[in-house]
């Protein structure tokens, strides 16, 4: 199976944070830091993305081409989307997802990982395609130990919490 | 909108309780346009290179959490992404 391991993304950003060259000339490229912050996004992200398949379709039907549907069916806006609002201490009476949110919010876990997910997205995007953005290692190195501990601590949240953030990822309330 | 100088006060204050073993040398603020259109807050936090190594990535998670949560109590709806740097990580030429 050719699915991303999270972990390995998570890898390759701290073999990226390494210096290059030699002794007093030895540096951490911006090329390197920005790829760093990417991958650490993009770690959280397909981590997300095989949650959604593994709960709908099965972590068994991993070579089904249901299990890639199912899994190319989120995007980065409607992650965010829902992340905006899961992140929140306590949602509006009024929001369309008000009615599906155990005890008027996710626990501390799930909305750390929400929190997460907006913040590196918009690391992401600045890393990537804003030339006058400048990336200092130990953000570089904190987007990594974050989105590390995000996972470990979404996998360790309730079932019933995990559960309810998938669906309404996958079947967002109109 | 909180202010700048109200913001800093805010994030130092949520640093130093929750972070007590590093040293936070400034606070810098500025409000960004998100990647989704929507006005946003960068908040860098400029720390000792001594004590930067001691936050973990929970502290990273819950201290990001907890400012959002404040910014939004005080009715303050902008999302806020919190940078860390040390003063001794500078631009320099990569030629």
């Amino acid at each position: 199976m050719a699915i991303v391991n999270p972990k390995h993304l998570l890898d390759q950003a701290e073999r990226l944070l390494r210096p290059s060259g030699q002794g007093t000339k030895a540096i951490i490229r911006q090329a390197d830091r920005r790829r760093a912050i990417s991958s650490a996004y993009y770690a959280v992200f397909h981590f997300t993305l095989a949650a959604v398949a593994d709960q709908f379709v099965g972590k068994s039907e991993r070579n089904n081409n249901r299990y890639t549907l199912a899994y190319r069916s989120i995007d980065h806006s409607k992650l965010e989307c829902l992340c905006k609002v899961a992140s929140r201490e306590k949602i509006d009476s009024k929001s369309k997802y008000a009615e599906f949110f155990p005890d008027g919010a996710f626990e501390q876990s799930v909305r750390e990982f929400a929190s997460l997910l907006i913040e590196l997205k918009e690391k992401r995007n600045a890393a990537d395609y804003d030339p006058s953005h400048w990336v200092s290692v130990q953000d570089a190195r904190n987007a990594i130990k974050s989105a590390s501990s995000a996972i470990e601590n979404f996998e360790r949240a309730p079932s019933v919490q995990k559960m309810i953030f998938l669906t309404l990822l996958v079947f967002p309330p109109r | 909108m909180l202010e700048s100088l109200k913001l800093q006060e805010l994030a130092r204050t949520i640093v130093l309780n929750r972070l007590p073993s590093v040293e936070l040398e400034s606070v810098q603020t500025e409000g960004f346009t998100s990647s989704e259109g929507e006005d946003a807050l960068r908040i860098t936090l400029v720390l000792t290179p001594e004590t930067v190594e001691a936050i973990t990535g929970d502290d990273a998670l819950k201290l990001l959490l907890e400012i959002n949560d404040s910014l939004r109590r005080e009715g303050d709806e902008r999302f806020a992404i919190v940078e860390y740097t040390t003063a001794d990580d500078v631009p320099v030429d990569e030629d």
